[in-house]
C-alpha cells in the first residue's frame, strides 16, 4: 500500500488492509457460499414457478409444489437468503476496510451466520408444510423469525463492535448507508412481526403495515447496503471521488426519510383510506431528490472512465446497478400517479418493479462488490474467467428479458381487465398475455444458468482459499493502486 | 483540497491491469477518505464552477415540495366526497346539514350509489361486465328478469332465487342469496332499489328506475314468504 507517502503520519499506524480483510475473511466467505447457494435456490424456484404460468399442470401434483407455496419459497429465499447473506458479506467487509480496523474476532459472527442461515431452512420448511403466514415476505412462520432475529443480534453486534473500535476518524457516505441499515431492519422486523404475526392487527391497517415492511427491506436494508457499496466501490475502482459529495448528504437524509413510506404507494386503488396512498405517492415523488442526487454522485465519477483499466466484471454491474437504480426510481413515480396505478395495479408490472429493485439494482451491486473482494479476501484471483463470463451475460441477459417480459405482461394484463368489450371472461385476459409468460419462464431459466456460474466460481475460489496455499502477498497480486486525483 | 497529481500505479503489471479474474483498484481507502472529507470541509471556500449546483439544488427541492404540496391537498383523502358517499351507502339520503336545518329534499346519486352497492355484494357473482360466469352465475345484461316485471325482480332479489333457471336461452341450477330481511345481507328498501335501478340501467339495459317505495311495498305483500322463490314460484 502506498501509506508511505501519504502525507497524513497517522496513517502508518493504520492497519494494512490485508491484516483487515484476513480477520474476517471465514465469516465473509461463509457469507457468499451461503448467499450464491441461495441464489441458486432462488433461481430454481423462480423458474418453476415461471414454467407453472405457462403449463399450470407442472409440478402441481403434490400440495407443497404448487404455485402458491413456491412463489413465496422463491421470494423469500431470494431476499434472506440471497440477498440478506451477500448484504451480510458487503457490510462487513465495507464496515472494516473503511474504518481501517480488523475484526477483534470471527467466531461469533460465523456463529450468527450459521443460524441465520437454520433459520431460513426452518421458515421454508415451515411454508413448505403450509404454515405460511400469509404475509408478503413475513410468511415464515413465528420460530423461524425467532431464531432470524437472535441471529441477526449477533452478527450485527459483530459489525457494530468493529464500527465502535474505528481507528478511522471521517466517516465516509457508505458507512452512512450501511449503519443506517444495520440498525433499520431490526426495528422494521419487529415492528412488522409484532403487528402481523404475533400481535392482532387486523384489517385494513394489516395491508398498510404489510406494504410498509416489504417496501422497506427494499429501501432501508438492502438498497441503502447496495448503495453504500457503490459509493465506496465506484471512486475506488475508477479512482475519481464523488462528483459532488455535499449533495451526497442531501441525496442521504431525503433518501432515509422518504424511502421509508414510498411503499405505501403499493396500496393505490386497495380499499386504505386515500391519504395513505397519498402519503406514499408523494414520498415516491420526493425520492426524486435523492434519485438526482446519487445520479450526480455516482454517474458522474463513473463517466470519466476508470483510471487503472482492467476488464473485470465489476464496474459492469456497477454501472448497470446505477441505471436500474435510476430507471426504477423514475418509473416508481411514473407508475405510482393514479392514471397509471388504476390500470396496471395488480398486474405483472408490480412483479417487473420489484425485480428492477431486487435484481437489477441492489444484486447487481451486490455481484458487482463479490467480484472486487474476493480475489483480495483469498489473495488469489477468481479461478474461472471463463464463469464470470457466462455469469456475467446470462444475468444480464435473464434480468432484462424476466423485466421486459413481466412488463408488457402487465401492460397487456391491465388493458384486457379495462376491455370488457373485448376481454370478457377470465380467459379471454388470460390470453391476452399468455405469450409474454413464455418469454418470462426462459428469462428465469438463462438466469439459473448465470447463477450456477456464479456458485460454481466462488465454491472453486473457496476451494483454493482452503487448500492451495498461495505464497504471494496482496501487493504482488493486486499492484499498488495510484493516488486519488480530484476532478478538476 | 489541492490537486494530488501522481504518475499511476508502476507497479501494476500489465497482465493483472487486463485480467477479468482481479479487479484492479485505483485508489486506496486512506485516499478515498482524505479526499473525501476534505471535499465536505471545503465546500465553504467559494470555488469556480460549483457555485450553480448549491442553488439548482434548493430550487429542485423547493419546486418538488410545492408540487408535492398541491398534489397532497388534492388528494388528501377525498375526506369530503369519501365521508358523503359512506353516509349515503349506510342512511341513503341523510345528511346532517339538511336534515338538521329543514326539509330540504335530498338529491343523491342513485345509479352511482347502486354502481357501488353492486361493486360490493352482486360483483362476486354476477362479474363486474354483467355477465355473470357460463353454467354458474346467470348474465343480468340483457335478462328479461333484469329489465321485464319489477314486482318479480324485486321479490327474487328479497327473498332470494334456487333451482333451475332459463336466462337468454342458457340453464342455470344456483343459489342466489336473499338480499331482504329473511336474507344475511339484511339491505335496506333503498339499497335495493338503488342496486336494482343501476343493473337496469347499465351495460346496454334500459328500463325505468325502481323507487325504494316499490321495494316496500313488495316486502310488505310477500312478508309471508319463507325460503327462496324457485323461477317456477316466480
Ligand atoms: C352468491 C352469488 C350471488 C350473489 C352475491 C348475487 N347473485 Fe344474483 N344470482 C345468483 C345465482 C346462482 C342466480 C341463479 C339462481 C338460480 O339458478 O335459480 C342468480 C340470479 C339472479 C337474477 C335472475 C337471473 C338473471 O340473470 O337475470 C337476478 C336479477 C340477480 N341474480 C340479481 C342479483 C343482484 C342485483 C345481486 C346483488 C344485490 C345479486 N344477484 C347477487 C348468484 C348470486
Amino acid at each position: 500500500m502506498d501509506s508511505n507517502s501519504s502525507n497524513t503520519p497517522a496513517t502508518a499506524e493504520r492497519p494494512d488492509s490485508a491484516v483487515i480483510d484476513a480477520s474476517i475473511k471465514v465469516p465473509v466467505l461463509f457469507f457468499l457460499y451461503a448467499a450464491a447457494a441461495w441464489l441458486v435456490t432462488a433461481s430454481v424456484l423462480g423458474f418453476i414457478a415461471a414454467a407453472q404460468l405457462v403449463q399450470p399442470a407442472f409440478l402441481a401434483d403434490y400440495a407443497w409444489t404448487t404455485h402458491g407455496r413456491i412463489v413465496p419459497l422463491a421470494r423469500n429465499a431470494l431476499i434472506y437468503g440471497w440477498g440478506f447473506n451477500a448484504a451480510f458479506a458487503v457490510l462487513i467487509w465495507m464496515v472494516a476496510r473503511l474504518c481501517r480496523t480488523p475484526a477483534p474476532k470471527w467466531g461469533t459472527t460465523l456463529v450468527g451466520g450459521l443460524f441465520w442461515n437454520v433459520g431460513i431452512k426452518l421458515g421454508l420448511t415451515g411454508i413448505i408444510i403450509g404454515q405460511s403466514t400469509g404475509h408478503v415476505l413475513l410468511e415464515m412462520p413465528g420460530y423461524a423469525a425467532a431464531v432470524m432475529f437472535v441471529s441477526y443480534g449477533i452478527i450485527g453486534a459483530g459489525v457494530a463492535i468493529i464500527f465502535s473500535r474505528r481507528r478511522e476518524g471521517s466517516m465516509f457516505a457508505s458507512q452512512w448507508y450501511g449503519l443506517t441499515a444495520l440498525f433499520w431492519f431490526p426495528w422494521l422486523f419487529t415492528i412488522a412481526q409484532y403487528t402481523l404475526v404475533f400481535g392482532s392487527m387486523r384489517g385494513t391497517a394489516q395491508a398498510v403495515a404489510s406494504a410498509w415492511y416489504g417496501h422497506n427491506i427494499y429501501a432501508l436494508f438492502l438498497g441503502p447496503i447496495a448503495l453504500g457499496a457503490l459509493y465506496y466501490l465506484i471512486p475506488k475502482r475508477v479512482g475519481r471521488p464523488i462528483t459532488n459529495y455535499p449533495l451526497a448528504q442531501i441525496g442521504f437524509w431525503s433518501f432515509v426519510f422518504f424511502g421509508s413510506f414510498g411503499g405505501l404507494a403499493t396500496l393505490v386503488g386497495s380499499p386504505v383510506p386515500a391519504w395513505v396512498q397519498t402519503v406514499g405517492v408523494s414520498s415516491n415523488f420526493m425520492l426524486l431528490i435523492p434519485l438526482f442526487a446519487i445520479a450526480v454522485n455516482l454517474g458522474g465519477a463513473l463517466l470519466g472512465g476508470t483510471k487503472a483499466g482492467g476488464s473485470g466484471p465489476a464496474l459492469k454491474f456497477f454501472k448497470l446497478s446505477l441505471v436500474s437504480f435510476i430507471i426504477v426510481g423514475l418509473l416508481t413515480v411514473v407508475l405510482s400517479l393514479p392514471s397509471f396505478s388504476h390500470t396496471i395495479g395488480l398486474t405483472f408490472v408490480g412483479e417487473a418493479l420489484d425485480i428492477l429493485h431486487w435484481y437489477a439494482f441492489v444484486s447487481f451491486a451486490f455481484f458487482g462488490a463479490i467480484y472486487f473482494m474476493l480475489p483480495r479476501l483469498i489473495v488469489q484471483p477468481w479461478p474461472s474467467g471463463a464463469l464470470i463470463t457466462a455469469h456475467f451475460w446470462a444475468t444480464v441477459a435473464g434480468t432484462i428479458i424476466v423485466i421486459s417480459s413481466l412488463f408488457l405482461a402487465g401492460f397487456a394484463q391491465g388493458a384486457a381487465l379495462n376491455d370488457i368489450e373485448n376481454y370478457a371472461t377470465f380467459a379471454d385476459v388470460m390470453g391476452a398475455f399468455s405469450g409474454y409468460l413464455v418469454a418470462l419462464a426462459f428469462g428465469y431459466l438463462t438466469l439459473l444458468v448465470g447463477s450456477l456460474a456464479f456458485f460454481v466460481n466462488v465454491v472453486m475460489a473457496i476451494y483454493q482459499a482452503c487448500f492451495s496455499k498461495s505464497t504471494a502477498s496482496a501487493d504482488t497480486v493486486f499492484g499498488s493502486p495510484a493516488a486519488m486525483e480530484v476532478n478538476s | 483540497m489541492k490537486l494530488r497529481k501522481r504518475r499511476k500505479g508502476t507497479k501494476m503489471s500489465q497482465d493483472a491491469n487486463s485480467d477479468p479474474r482481479l479487479e484492479v483498484s485505483a485508489a486506496s481507502d486512506q485516499d478515498i477518505q482524505a479526499v473525501h472529507a476534505s471535499l465536505l470541509h471545503d465546500q465553504k471556500e467559494p470555488k469556480e464552477g460549483f457555485s450553480l449546483m448549491p442553488l439548482f439544488v434548493l430550487g429542485f427541492v423547493s419546486s418538488m415540495i410545492f408540487v408535492v404540496a398541491i398534489y397532497f391537498i388534492h388528494n388528501r383523502a377525498g375526506l369530503s366526497d369519501g365521508l358523503a358517499l359512506a353516509t349515503t351507502i349506510h342512511h341513503p339520503g341523510y345528511d346532517p346539514q339538511v336534515h338538521g336545518a329543514g326539509d330540504e329534499e335530498v338529491e343523491i346519486d342513485v345509479f352511482a350509489v347502486g354502481q357501488s352497492l353492486y361493486g360490493q355484494a352482486c360483483i362476486a357473482c354476477h362479474q363486474v361486465n354483467g355477465q355473470g360466469i357460463p353454467s354458474a352465475f346467470p348474465p343480468l345484461a340483457s335478462s328479461d328478469w333484469v329489465t321485464g316485471d319489477e314486482e318479480r325482480l324485486i321479490k327474487l332479489v328479497l327473498h332470494g332465487l334456487q333451482g333451475p333457471l332459463e336466462v337468454n336461452g342458457a340453464q342455470y341450477n344456483g343459489i342466489m342469496p336473499a338480499f331482504g330481511p329473511s336474507g344475511i345481507y339484511q339491505w335496506s328498501d333503498e339499497k335495493i332499489a338503488y342496486v336494482l335501478t343501476y343493473i337496469r340501467q347499465e351495460w346496454g339495459n334500459e328500463a325505468g328506475e325502481i323507487t325504494p317505495d316499490q321495494v316496500t311495498a313488495v316486502k310488505e305483500a310477500t312478508a309471508s314468504q319463507t325460503g327462496a322463490y324457485t323461477a317456477a314460484d316466480l
